[in-house]
């Protein structure tokens, strides 16, 4: 169902993003966006900046949608996500939602005690279920252009390098 | 061309009109075909909405959704309240009946999965819908909203679709908070009655005890029985005003109608004010028009209006000062009113002053219902009442009383 060979209206953003979502076998195949994106903000990063990636690409993704589906609805959304992940991993029950998307304090401030592949894990799973269920509801109308604003925000953070940080830009 | 020729070729007057006729008529079937469908269309959308109070903007909106490009061809609301035994379907007549069970599946599966009872939102491959959930401003689940469009709907599409949730969620939770209040003063009810009959019961045993022989003459336990009384009286007065103002609430306050003569009324109401007044030497007046005809009213709660003014009246008098009763002929009423010279009501005040726990000048005692209640017996015995107020110059409470 979902639109795969179109790209969203605001192509700005990024060629390079595109050529990757058009290479997977679906566009709803948050997975592998996800991975792709948090390889690219945060590999190999320290725990800390793993929670900022959460904390940036969240807000990107809900700024996206707060204009079109409105407040409480995109904080429903959030609600049912976060409460449903932190069944999988506890420790996602320090996240919060915010008024501008996620409100990581909390786990922030745990971050160096607990395991870097659970902080990894946590990331991934809201970002991929967040999509995956905002897919699901809207027959993956708005899938393209959440995908983008993961993209467009990783230009911004100061974990990418700069090599790769121009690969998006082109 | 002979004439058969020219008909038959269509080129005869009359066939030229014929076909202009019939032109027209082809073009007027399809006018009232598609009023018909507009009005069918219309008449669905307002059948969906029937349940739900204050749905103007959203049939509005589901209308010119519908006239839209692409078409809306159909919505599914699923309430949090109403649950799955009453969605609010509407299709557009060009929606096939099939895809119906299919949008209540998926609409009923996501507010499973919005609600928290199913971890699994499952995916619906065969339509282009798109389902919401309608949150409140708190973040509760109210219900969730399905739309399908002719084809697949764009952001635009999806823009219209998240106001309509916003429209929708705003009426819903109007609804549940309105319900809410209901079951909470329901319960009020329930809790202020048991009080009642606990508080009477220890006023009734508090009497003996005052009363009983081997504390008669004791002076401490006395004064302190005494206060366990005032308080216990106090509370079951609260108690009697709480039960009070749900019934005013609910419009059933318990009324018994006799023909009442004016004069006897006033003079009990100034019996029972009296004590009040003489401890703060203020002066209780009557003035009652001579031949006034007898009203149609509850005696217990003319009483109970009375004393709600008067102990008003002597809470903000001076001491010393007076406060009239006046009784006089009006239509088919008679018109009370108690007036006082205490320090008057601000204007501002004024028109909440009948509100519930409105309090213009609050007291230790006082719970704001007093004139709540006022207001609700006068009405329901078919009056009215209101205040005439001048800071600094004292205000006159009326009130009105149908004749018997």
């Amino acid at each position: 169902m979902g639109r795969v060979d179109d790209c969203p209206q605001g192509r700005t953003v990024q060629d390079a993003h595109w050529r990757r979502v058009t290479d997977m076998k679906r566009t709803d195949d948050h997975g592998a966006c996800v991975d792709a994106w948090l390889g690219l903000v945060a590999g190999g990063q320290t725990p800390e900046l793993l929670v900022e990636a959460l904390e940036a690409g969240f807000s990107a993704v809900s700024r996206r949608l707060r204009p079109i589906v409105g407040e409480a609805t995109t904080k429903a959304i959030t609600n049912r996500v976060l409460r449903q992940a932190a069944r999988q991993i506890p420790s996602l029950a320090f996240v919060r939602v915010g008024d501008g998307g996620l409100s990581c304090g909390g786990l922030r401030a745990r971050a160096g005690s607990l395991p870097p592949a659970e902080i990894a894990g946590g990331v991934r799973l809201v970002l991929v279920d967040f999509l995956g269920v905002l897919g699901r509801l809207t027959s993956d109308v708005l899938t393209p252009g959440l995908h983008a604003e993961l993209w467009k925000v990783a230009a911004a953070l100061p974990a990418v390098e700069d090599g790769a940080r121009e690969g998006i830009q082109a | 061309m002979n004439a058969q020729e020219a008909r038959v070729n269509g080129d005869s007057p009359r066939v030229r009109e014929l076909e202009a006729a019939l032109a027209a008529m082809t073009a007027r079937l399809e006018e009232r075909e598609h009023a018909r469908a507009q009005l069918e269309r219309l008449l669905e959308i307002s059948q969906m909405l029937v349940r739900f109070e204050g749905m103007e903007e959203v049939e509005r909106l589901l209308v010119s959704m519908a006239s839209g490009t692409p078409p809306l061809r159909r919505a599914v609301l699923v309430t949090s309240e109403h649950g799955l035994d009453h969605p609010c379907c509407w299709r557009s007549p060009e929606a096939d009946e099939a895809g119906l069970a299919l949008a209540v599946a998926q609409v009923s599966a996501a507010l499973a999965f919005f609600s928290g009872s199913s971890p699994l939102l499952p995916r619906e491959d065969e339509r282009p819908f798109v389902t919401l959930p309608l949150a409140g401003t708190r973040g509760e689940i109210l219900g969730a909203l399905l739309l399908e469009w002719s084809v697949l709907p764009g952001e635009p599409e999806l823009v219209l679709a998240g106001k309509l949730v916003q429209r929708i969620s705003a009426v819903l939770e109007r609804q549940w908070r309105g319900a809410q209040t209901d079951r909470q003063e329901d319960l009020l009810a329930r809790v202020a009655h048991e009080l009642r009959n606990l508080l009477s019961v220890i006023g009734v045993d508090l009497t003996l005890l005052l009363r009983s022989p081997e504390l008669r003459d004791l002076e401490k336990p006395q004064k302190q029985l005494k206060r366990i009384k005032r308080s216990a009286d106090r509370m079951v007065s609260l108690t009697r005003d709480l039960l009070d103002t749900a019934s005013v609430e609910a419009e059933s306050l318990p009324m018994d109608l006799r023909s009442l003569e004016v004069a006897p009324v006033v003079k009990e109401a100034l019996e029972a004010a009296s004590p009040l007044a003489a401890n703060r030497s203020i002066e209780l007046k009557a003035e009652i028009v001579a031949d006034l005809s007898p009203i149609c009213a509850d005696t217990a709660r003319v009483q109970q209006v009375f004393a709600n003014l008067l102990s008003n009246a002597i809470k903000f008098s001076p001491d010393g000062g007076t406060i009239a009763i006046r009784a006089e002929p009006a239509n088919r009423f008679v018109l009370f009113s108690v007036t006082d010279r205490g320090p008057g009501i601000p204007a501002d005040d004024v028109p909440k002053l009948f509100h519930r726990f409105s309090q213009p000048t609050p007291t230790a005692e006082g719970t704001g219902l007093g004139l709540f209640i006022v207001k609700g017996i006068v009405k329901a015995h078919g009056g009215d009442v209101w205040v005439e107020s001048e800071v600094g110059a004292g205000s006159t409470f009326f009130f009105t009383l149908p004749l018997a």
